[in-house]
């Protein structure tokens, strides 16, 4: 059992959903508009242990702070999606030029980030964890998600395996979830 | 990023969200959250506040490390 198990019977009630959402989008209403959104049920509980002390294990880092590398990077689009679309995911290394980091999402206010970014992107707190042994390591990598996804679709289908596939090739054995 | 802790954990890695609303992040029913009355956007901790953004980080790594099984909730002070 599995959560894509679960997506032919969602797929159905969030077309429903895009329709009768419509008319309280046009008009800026998204509370209304979420209010009725059928939110998705996965099948099952799953759930993995930590296999040893955090102060050896290696941690990874999510975020949804709507992080790009200026320059370098595409921005994110910061209001939600709902084609099918598969999200995009940044990259943001540990040793990231900070001058170059740019936020784009409409979901929440950004001054808190940019005066100090470890409100949602907490690398040093992270490092000096590291530092002082508490946690084995933090890998090379953040792994930066756009929030808000309504269309699960693309997320569980395409998102997921990929963020799976990139912690696994920076041996993580944990994970930290920060959305904002 | 509840079906991403998910999704994570069906893979095998396991995970901790801090959520600073936890009307939107239970119905999806993520493994471990750690529940924190703090400012969406500052879900860590508020800027310069490193004791607070330490607080938060450390009590998702103990429970990653204590949670019994799943939906496993810290919503202390």
């Amino acid at each position: 059992m599995n959560d894509r198990s679960a997506l032919p019977a969602w797929q159905p009630k969030f077309s429903d959903w895009v329709e009768a959402a419509k008319p309280f989008m046009a008009e800026g209403k998204a509370k209304e508009a979420f209010g009725i959104y059928p939110w998705f049920s996965g099948k099952g509980d799953p759930f993995a242990r930590l296999s040893k002390p955090a102060r050896e294990t290696r941690f990874g880092l999510v975020t949804t702070g709507g992080y790009s590398i200026e320059g370098e990077q595409e921005p994110f689009s910061p209001f939600p999606s709902f084609d099918a679309t598969p999200p995009r995911i940044n990259t943001i290394p540990l040793d990231v030029d900070r001058t170059k980091l740019r936020i784009d999402h409409a979901g929440y206010d950004h001054r808190f980030a940019e005066e100090d970014i470890n409100c949602n992107l907490p690398l040093d707190r992270l490092q000096e964890m590291q530092d002082a042994g508490e946690i084995g390591s933090i890998a090379p990598d953040t792994q930066v998600v756009m929030g808000l996804q309504p269309n699960v679709t693309p997320l569980i289908e395409a998102l997921i395996p990929e963020l799976v596939a990139r912690f696994k090739s920076d041996s993580v054995e944990a994970a930290l979830l920060v959305p904002s | 990023m509840s079906l991403i802790s998910r999704g994570l954990e069906e893979a095998g890695i396991p995970s901790v969200l801090v959520s600073v609303m936890k009307p939107l992040s239970s119905p999806s029913r993520p493994p471990r959250q750690l529940i924190r009355k703090l400012n969406i956007g500052a879900t860590v901790g508020r800027p310069g506040d490193t004791a607070t953004q330490l607080e938060t980080l450390r009590r998702m790594v103990a429970l990653l490390s204590e949670a019994e099984a799943p939906g496993a909730i810290d919503e202390g002070p």
